[in-house]
């Protein structure tokens, strides 16, 4: 039986890897083609990849650099940052990508994740809602875009709802103030949304240990557990090391009880 | 002249992860773009994101349908689908209204949802699962067991005991995940992106006689 998928997360800015905190502070964590070639080694389930700079810069996805980095990724890859067309889309899984995630064009024009869904079938599209509270008020968490500078008002319940009726294949839930924090995932709010929901739902943002991956999966409905910080970073200086955990250690710690 | 494996490009699969693999295990890959990259091909390989109907649209608009037809059909030319591109080789899916190449005996059925939901699982059926091989074939060989790849997919073919069904992956309940029919091989899931399971099967593919 499939048990839950662990991914890592990278950020690309300015032409590299790097890492943040809370959406903040780029750090830089490695050349991305050796990175890559390290995560392909380890036998890795899936990445993720954003291009933190896309949407910001109000361009289209930097396809030569996506195609580099995916020549040597014998892995599924989804990424994730500028794509607002179909034919943007089309050339993206040309290129070798087998999702590609939709963020800005999403919240603002949801119609777009239908089109998607009916071109390049439900699994291939992803969305990623960046979300996190509004200071002082009461109306739940608010979905941002923009590398978490622009305010859309609308809330992570009512976006889901929306995306889940127009067919998106897959949600993932990153939590801006959690991210780059390793102080544990969201769980209650993953789980309020996972419960909601039929597809699965990835849980990114604050990710401790690989305990926290596995109780996410296991008790809070995440169907894939994402981690930045804890696969490029190691030990308590946090220095950069790409790693993660061998099959035979995931599987143990998804068969054993402790939470 | 040199064996040459052909990649079929309809504008919908992932061509370039298939050709990536292909030139990693050192086969002769080629893309194929058009009606005479078909014909002076060896065997192929049938790619696959995307949806049911804009998949057979997309093969009749490139005017790959007939000709494929004639080397796989008639010529016995070896064919590998992929995902989507298994799909397209069976009657008719769920998922659109338009038919498919018909080669299998097999309809494409969306995952039943009751089932999957009641065993808390949820659809689409993402990520690496178990692959049983039940009846043995070279496709397999010295593939490290459990066999494990990476799957995308609402919809599969339906498990029926047919001739046909080679490989079985339990999700709430088995589905066929390899299928294969003499020249023809069908497979749900993306070895192109299951990095050493993946590997193994496409040189497997690639060697076959």
């Amino acid at each position: 039986m499939l048990r839950g998928r662990l991914i890592p997360a990278l950020l690309i800015h300015k032409r590299g890897f790097v890492k943040t905190k809370k959406f903040r502070n780029p750090v830089y964590v490695g050349d991305p083609i050796n990175t890559i070639k390290i995560f392909n080694q380890k036998e890795v389930d899936e990445i993720v990849i954003y291009d933190i700079d896309a949407t910001v810069e109000n361009r289209e996805p930097n396809y030569k650099f996506i195609m580099d980095i995916v020549g040597e990724a014998f892995i599924p890859v989804c990424y994730g940052g500028g794509v607002k067309r179909i034919q943007e889309m089309e050339r993206l899984f040309r290129l070798g990508v087998e999702k590609v995630s939709i963020s800005h064009q999403a919240v603002y024009n949801p119609h777009f994740v239908k089109d998607a869904c009916r071109i390049f079938g439900s699994q291939a599209i992803v969305v990623t809602l960046d979300y996190k509270s509004k200071i002082f008020k009461k109306e739940g968490k608010i979905v941002y875009t923009h590398n978490g500078r622009k305010c859309s008002g609308i809330t992570v319940l009512e976006m889901v709802k929306k995306l889940t009726d127009y067919g998106v294949g897959e949600i993932i839930l990153n939590s801006i103030s959690k991210d780059g924090t390793k102080e544990g995932y969201d769980f209650e709010f993953i789980k309020k949304i996972s419960d909601k929901i039929k597809i699965p739902l990835v849980a990114l943002g604050g990710a401790r240990d690989l305990l926290d991956m596995k109780n996410v999966i296991k008790y809070y409905g995440a169907s894939a557990a994402a981690a930045g910080s804890l696969f490029v970073f190691y030990g308590k200086r946090n220095a950069v090391l790409i790693n993660y955990p061998a099959e035979e250690e995931i599987n143990a710690l998804f068969q054993a009880d402790k939470q | 002249m040199k064996r040459n494996i052909a990649v079929i490009d309809y504008g919908l699969g992932n061509i370039r992860s298939v050709i990536n693999m292909l030139e990693n295990i050192g086969a002769n890959a080629i893309v194929a773009l058009r009606e005479e990259d078909i014909i002076n091909a060896d065997k192929y390989i049938l790619p696959g994101v995307g949806a049911f109907n804009a998949g057979v649209r997309n093969i009749e608009a490139y005017g790959f349908r007939e000709v494929l037809e004639e080397q796989v059909l008639k010529k016995g030319k070896m064919i590998l689908g992929i995902c989507l591109g298994m799909q397209l080789m069976g009657i008719s899916s769920e998922e659109g209204s338009l038919k498919g190449f018909s080669w299998l005996a097999k309809r494409v059925v969306r995952f039943r949802e009751k089932e999957s939901v009641m065993n808390g699982l949820k659809i689409p059926h993402m990520g690496w699962n178990v692959v049983n091989e039940i009846k043995t074939h070279r496709i397999f060989s010295n593939i490290k067991h459990p066999m494990r790849f990476y799957f995308v997919h609402s919809y599969h073919m339906e498990c029926e005991g047919a001739d046909c069904e080679y490989g079985l992956t339990n999700y709430g309940y088995n589905f066929v995940s390899v299928v294969i029919q003499d020249n023809i091989i069908g497979v749900q899931f993306h070895p192109e992106k299951s990095h050493i399971f993946g590997m193994q099967m496409i040189k497997n593919f690639w060697e076959l006689k």
